[in-house]
């Protein structure tokens, strides 16, 4: 008897989440993982909202460093390292 | 005429029947195609939808974006054709000559030029388009609907110019000429964007079980590509894209699917669209093409290993999108020296110019790529152009120097690093002081120590690395009680909150409320997780850098990391979903 192959349980599809967002999931997994996808809701969302996620600790978490920071950082670096002190 | 052969088509031909009716002539570009009916179909669909039906813009607006880009591409058929169009609706010839001119600022009211600047912008910086292009237009006034028209608007002209060209047609009308212009020669050099990401509009929450031409995409490739998900606003767009996608991607008389997405990552590189290159890589990828391949394709096609056939076609299709000035029926001719026939040659040059479409609505949208990028292309043609070594480790020269004493190479590195050193300890310690004490005490022992830094591993994951023993030291002294350690096995991770998100989030926090929400979130992750997260999503270092900075292998970075980024989206979550950000419309 041939059986269509089960789809991935909500279990085995959140293992691979992380991989899955970061395209690192061969080709037979990614084919599977989508059609768990097609098929579940609450996974569907999870997927969604973890890659905004990504996206705004991508665009927000990486801020410059303020100048006057920087500056005054340097500074201290650099003085500290003289054998004086 | 033009360059390819033709067959006649009944007068009574659907599309040519649709054309004469809006537009009082039959446009010589569709007679030129008539091998291959599906094709003129497709265009039929795209030109009705996004131009000929009523929209958010007025017919005229959007004839004049189409005409100034025409003009500015240097494309003889399609300012005489879209000239005497909006001769036909009215418009004066001087407004007519000024916009062929490229004077057109005096000739129109300060919105419609606006759009006008907007499309001629978006055709000639396309890589370097950013969010604040679209803000000016917002600040005259545009919404998000007429906007989205003027991307489409800008689109479809390039698709069209690249179409005429190709095919050779001569215009329907007596010519009208076009002055030169100040020679720009050179496309400019693309500048980063503001690292605000797209997409830029505001669009709606549709899903395939509710609207057909995400399920024809989910279908056909197995995933809503991000580019059509920006695209919401206009639904009939978007069923006119689904259309083309399947009468001139899919369908396989002529060229052959592999062979058509081939043409799409040539020229999606040559124009530096990184976000088509992805996409159509991993289409490759289900069609069984391996990535390396996919990339050898977007970095050289002269190079890749394909027969040299394909190489011809190739370097056809990218002449003709990205040089239309050095194109010619000799192109042509040449395909025909490499056994391509009529059919298959006019299959390229309409890949041609719908990988210019794509490729210029996805600059005006800025959809982000729905996988990760290989490569980043605009990275790479600005260290091209500057011709910047790829150096396998950027600090290398300077390290060397530091290592023999030089105090202003040690500067240097400091002044390089010294933001992202920062950042990973005030997401380690939380606090600003400590992170700017901490900071100091890592340079510094970085100076003593960089004789013994081998260069087994880059400098800046040997920096980092320092920094977060240094951060972690700090943090056992302050909150004792916290484990640092690796609690072994966990039960797996249980999502609790399972509402959807707003489609941008984003648009919710101004960027500094939004920097202040993620560092208060992040800081009450625990430590082993807070420093996956930090250094792979904020920092960005690649998996096995990471893992080499925290001394853990890549899957203990990978377990780490998954869990830490899910306890990171339940804490946005609170802020996020379309229910507690109060609007937005959860499917």
């Amino acid at each position: 008897m041939r059986e269509e192959v089960p789809l991935y349980s909500c279990e085995a599809f959140r293992a691979q989440l992380s991989n899955l967002v970061d395209d690192e999931v061969a080709v037979q997994v990614r084919r599977e993982l989508e059609r768990h996808l097609a098929e579940c809701r609450v996974c569907e969302v999870l997927f969604d909202s973890t890659k905004k996620t990504l996206t705004i600790l991508t665009d927000a978490g990486r801020f410059e460093l303020p100048r006057d920071i920087s500056e005054r950082l340097t500074a201290k670096i650099l003085a500290s390292l003289d054998p004086a002190n | 005429m033009s360059y390819l052969a033709r067959v006649e088509l009944p007068e009574t031909y659907p599309p040519y029947r649709a054309f004469r009716e809006s537009l009082r002539f039959l446009p010589a570009v569709f007679p030129a195609q008539s091998l291959l009916p599906r094709v003129i179909e497709a265009e039929a669909a795209l030109a009705g939808a996004i131009l000929l039906a009523p929209g958010a813009l007025s017919r005229v607006t959007k004839e004049q974006i189409i005409l100034a880009v025409a003009a500015a591409n240097d494309n003889p058929y399609c300012v005489t054709v879209h000239a005497h169009i909006l001769e036909g609706l009215g418009t004066s010839s001087e407004r007519i000559r000024a916009l062929v001119d490229g004077v057109h600022s005096g000739a129109l009211d300060g919105r419609e030029a606006a759009l006008v600047d907007f499309g001629l912008t978006l055709d000639r910086r396309s890589a370097s388009i950013g969010p604040a292009d679209l803000d000016r237009l917002r600040e005259q006034g545009f919404d998000d609907p007429e906007i989205l028209e003027a991307i489409l608007s800008t689109a479809l002209a390039r698709f069209l110019c690249t179409l005429s060209t190709g095919l050779g047609v001569e215009p329907d009308f007596e010519s009208v000429s076009i002055p030169p212009r100040p020679a720009a020669a050179e496309t400019p050099a693309p500048q980063r964007s503001e690292r605000r990401k797209g997409p830029y509009l505001r669009s709606v929450a549709r899903t395939p079980q509710d609207f057909p031409p995400f399920a024809f995409l989910l279908t056909s490739f197995g995933f809503v590509p991000a580019l059509y998900r920006a695209q919401t606003l206009k639904p009939e767009a978007l069923e006119a894209e689904a259309l083309a996608l399947r009468n001139v991607l899919l369908t396989e008389d002529a060229l052959s699917r592999r062979q058509k997405e081939y043409i799409v990552l040539a020229v999606s590189a040559a124009n530096l669209n990184t976000y088509c290159v992805t996409v159509h890589g991993e289409m490759l990828r289900v069609l069984g093409v391996p990535p390396e391949a996919s990339d050898q394709i977007a970095a050289d096609h002269r190079h890749a290993e394909i027969p040299e056939t394909e190489k011809a076609l190739l370097d056809f299709a990218v002449r003709l999108a990205t040089r239309p000035q050095e194109y010619g029926e000799d192109d042509v001719r040449s395909l025909r020296e490499n056994a391509f026939g009529e059919a298959q040659i006019l299959e390229a040059v309409v890949m041609a110019s719908l990988t210019n479409f794509l490729n210029t609505l996805q600059f005006g949208l800025g959809a982000s790529p729905d996988f990760r990028p290989r490569r980043d292309l605009v990275a790479e043609a600005l260290a091209e152009r500057g011709r910047v070594e790829k150096a396998p480790d950027p600090d290398a020269a300077d390290v060397a120097r530091a290592r023999a004493g030089d105090r202003d190479a040690f500067e240097a590195l400091i002044r390089r690093h010294q933001a992202a050193v920062y950042r990973t300890l005030l997401g380690l310690t939380g606090n600003a002081a400590d992170a700017e004490d901490c900071a100091q005490i890592v340079f510094v022992n970085v100076f003593r120590k960089i004789r013994d830094f081998g260069g087994a591993s880059r400098f800046s994951t040997w920096l980092t690395r320092i920094a977060i023993n240094e951060g972690l030291e700090r943090l056992r002294r302050r909150k004792p009680d916290e484990s640092l350690d690796d609690p072994g096995r966990e039960e797996p991770f249980r999502p609790t909150s399972i509402t959807p998100w707003v489609e941008d989030p984003e648009r919710l926090y101004a960027r500094e409320e939004m920097r202040q929400l993620i560092h208060q979130e992040l800081s009450r992750l625990p430590a082993m997780y807070r420093t996956a997260v930090m250094l792979r999503d904020i920092e960005q270092l690649p998996a096995h850098e990471a893992a080499a900075a925290l001394e853990i292998p890549v899957a203990t970075l990978k377990t780490r990391l998954l869990r830490g980024r899910l306890m990171m989206r339940e804490a946005l979550a609170a802020y996020f979903t379309a229910s507690s950000a109060g609007g937005g419309s959860p499917v």
